[in-house]
């Protein structure tokens, strides 16, 4: 122990020091950038107060993204956990091949977003709208990308696509954590499933809840590359989501410092909002 | 002796981080540029001048065409910052300035080359970037169709010198004649020709891509704004727009939209510049696109024959819409203009400017490096020197732009003084989510009211 306790800054070391780096000290520089004029190359002005601030929270743009944003993930997180909890039901009731199914839910989140992103393009455009909208003629295969509704949703859709496997993993292991006597008891006194899911396995995986709700929160919150690569914001704006928003804030208006004070207000919603969140799961989460 | 050497260990980790910045740079001439095709060229062009020379050239190319600066603001954060490298109009100009990246060109000998149309870029007198070349964008016909369709080369030249209306008279003509009407009135000829050969495939009259914003929000808006403003200094310095000539840019944009195939409606967006360009165009699907020269690689990609019979017709807007008169109207003339200029950094040493303006004047004067300029790069020059015979070879759309330029008919490009972010996301994208799918007149008004107010706020 002593031995370890010794060592214990040699190891933790290079990833300090890579965090600091690449985390901290940027963090830092974007909230000293985000009161001045930045240009991206150079500082056009050192001292600009809360200027950028205020623009960003009186700017129309930013503001309907955050309502979109606040909507999308709404959407996402009740669609994501539903998904991932039914599947990791499924997948663990050890019927065969439950290892391929497995691995197949699981597979949309090792391919990357932007990729996701062109894929679903691909199949919304030319599956959806030329293939099935002409041989079928139903409207519902129309225009996922063109029309405004359906954009958005098309984004849920590929969104929840992506993360449903993932947060299946972390239920599976949850589910599988149940002690099995206290559902063969169940069994014993004669529930159903329905039962046995709303008093036994529910209250037992709440802490898988904390967990999924808060990385689905997070993760829908912060999400770029699909919507980057899926929509682009188009039709005009309308699904364009913050982190969108404030990417091209910097890189297409040239106005970096607007656009790390987006990104600060941006963090500091989303660490209230999940603060908030795992607070309250906490206190509902119950030892077995 | 353990807390030794790891102390030692994070030093070393931390100074090897550091330590790279601090080496003399491995180069002589460091290009950073932002045309995408022609990159593979223009590293060919550098061994040439790295054997020539004995000199070291790093180039790197910007291939994401639509955003040059996102990149290029990071290039410059680095301790070894490009050389050379390019701006793209008087606003990329103010914002390099502001930061001091700018070197003034205005004694170097070889600036007195810069010739053709507004020449260098300039501010108050000053020369501070040599034009990579000139472009022109216009309606890109195929001079084989209209051929077919049973025009001369005298009714073609009318077309091109008439007015809006008379432009408009032909499109309304072909658009009956594509639905198997009788056409009557000035175009009855056009009755004559058959739907085969290079006609076969067509279904609409003009091509339009509702995705590519940049089409709509940047280069058909400059139509209007070149009679609103003249040139970039003025549209530079104006806080506020009135947009004088919205009808008529309406007019021009519902032209184009009311005689595409999907007309005003949701298939609009689902077509970017490669479907106008490649399938529509090249597959002989229409008559005219609103494209540059640039567009020519694309279409020589899918056709080759068809490649070496383009030409331009002016994008054109009516003298009066709704009451509201253009004072000089020009229908007969094109938009020209420098998109890329090469400048030159100020913040590196006096030795590296020395070689980067070496390099520039090297690739623009040598006998290679203008066969390379006209043939590989297929750049229409923009400096002194080119005689006839080095621009004999130059390709169908390329000597369209500059048989305009010759007889003096050139617009500027005034779409490049526009507020950053302004021309797409602004006013192309607001027209995108709303007008080009519904026509409505309520929706164009707010587009335009909307980009009068992000004008004001972005400026």
């Amino acid at each position: 122990m002593k031995h370890l306790r010794k060592s214990f800054p040699f190891f933790i070391a290079p990833a300090l020091i890579a965090y600091i780096l690449v985390v901290i000290v940027p963090f830092i520089m974007g909230i000293v950038y985000s009161f001045t004029d930045w240009k991206g190359a150079y500082v056009a002005d050192w001292w600009v107060g809360l200027e950028n601030y205020k623009i960003a929270l009186t700017g129309a743009e930013f503001l309907y993204s955050l309502r979109l944003t606040l909507l999308f993930t709404i959407c996402n997180v009740i669609l994501v956990n539903i998904l991932a909890f039914s599947l990791a039901l499924l997948v663990t009731r050890g019927f065969k091949g439950s290892n391929f199914f497995r691995t197949t839910f699981f597979l949309p989140n090792v391919i990357g977003g932007l990729i996701l992103g062109y894929i679903w393009k691909f199949v919304f455009d030319v599956v959806f709208d030329k293939m099935l909208y002409n041989a079928t003629f139903m409207e519902g295969f129309r225009y996922w990308l063109q029309d405004e509704k359906k954009a958005f949703w098309a984004l849920v859709i590929v969104a929840t696509w992506q993360m449903a496997g993932y947060m299946m993993i972390i239920y599976i292991a949850a589910i599988q954590n149940i002690p099995e006597e206290l559902l063969e008891a169940a069994d014993v006194d004669g529930a159903k499933f329905f039962t046995k899911l709303k008093h036994i396995i529910m209250p037992l995986v709440t802490q898988a809840f904390t967990v999924t709700i808060f990385l689905t929160l997070s993760n829908s919150f912060k999400l770029l590359d699909a919507n980057l690569s899926l929509t682009r914001g188009e039709p005009g704006r309308t699904t364009e989501l913050l982190a969108l928003h404030i990417f091209k804030t910097g890189q297409e208006y040239g106005r970096y410092g607007l656009a790390q004070a987006q990104s600060i207000i941006f963090f500091l919603m989303i660490a209230a909002v999940t603060l908030v969140q795992v607070y309250y799961s906490k206190k509902k989460e119950i030892e077995s | 002796m353990k807390k030794l050497i790891s102390t030692i260990l994070i030093v070393t980790i931390v100074t090897t981080l550091f330590i790279g910045c601090n080496k003399k740079p491995e180069y002589d001439v460091y290009i950073w540029q932002s045309k995408g095709e022609m990159a593979e060229a223009l590293e060919a062009l550098t061994k040439i001048y790295e054997e020539e020379t004995g000199k070291t050239v790093k180039v790197i190319s910007n291939r994401a065409s639509d955003d040059h600066m996102g990149p290029l603001r990071a290039e410059m954060n680095k301790k070894d910052m490009p050389t050379v490298y390019s701006i793209q109009g008087q606003r990329e100009l103010n914002e390099w300035m502001g930061g001091d990246f700018v070197a003034d060109l205005t004694d170097w000998s070889f600036a007195d080359q810069v010739a053709f149309g507004q020449g260098g870029i300039t501010k108050d007198g000053k020369l501070y970037g040599i034009p990579y070349n000139i472009e022109g964008y216009g309606f890109v016909y195929d001079k084989q169709m209209l051929t077919e369709l049973g025009l001369t080369a005298a009714d073609i030249e009318s077309l091109r010198d008439g007015s809006f209306e008379d432009f408009r008279e032909f499109v309304v003509a072909v658009d009956a004649w594509i639905k198997g009407e009788a056409v009557t009135g000035k175009w009855s000829v056009i009755n004559n020709a058959k739907k085969a050969g290079e006609l076969k495939n067509v279904n609409s009259v003009i091509g339009f891509p509702g995705k590519a914003a940049w089409v709509y929000g940047d280069h058909l808006v400059n139509i209007p704004f070149v009679y609103e403003f003249g040139t970039q200094g003025k549209a530079l310095e104006a806080k506020t727009i009135d947009f004088t000539y919205a009808n008529q840019y309406k007019e021009l944009l519902d032209l184009q939209i009311g005689f595409s195939k999907e007309g005003f409606s949701n298939d609009l967006l689902q077509h970017d510049y490669d479907e106008q360009v490649k399938i529509k165009f090249g597959g002989g699907e229409v008559f005219f696109i609103q494209q540059g020269n640039w567009a020519y690689g694309s279409i020589n990609d899918v056709n080759v024959e068809k490649a070496t019979r383009l030409a331009f017709i002016p994008l054109k807007v009516p003298t009066t819409a709704s009451g509201v008169t253009i004072p000089e109207n020009r229908p007969d003339a094109m938009p020209v203009f420098a998109p890329n200029y090469w400048a030159i950094n100020a913040k590196v040493s006096e030795e590296l400017i020395t070689e980067a303006k070496a390099f520039i004047e090297w690739m623009y004067t040598s006998e290679v490096g203008k066969d390379y300029v006209v043939n590989k790069f297929n750049f229409i020059p923009a400096v002194k020197g080119f005689e006839e015979a080095d621009l004999a070879s130059m390709y169908s759309l390329g000597s369209s732009v500059l048989d305009y330029v010759n007889r003096g008919k050139a617009l500027d490009g005034v779409f490049m003084a526009m507020p950053g972010g302004w021309s797409q996301n602004e006013f192309g994208k607001k027209l995108q989510g709303a007008y080009l799918t519904s026509g409505k007149q309520e929706d164009f008004d707010a587009a335009i009211e909307h980009a009068k107010a992000k004008w004001e706020e972005l400026r």
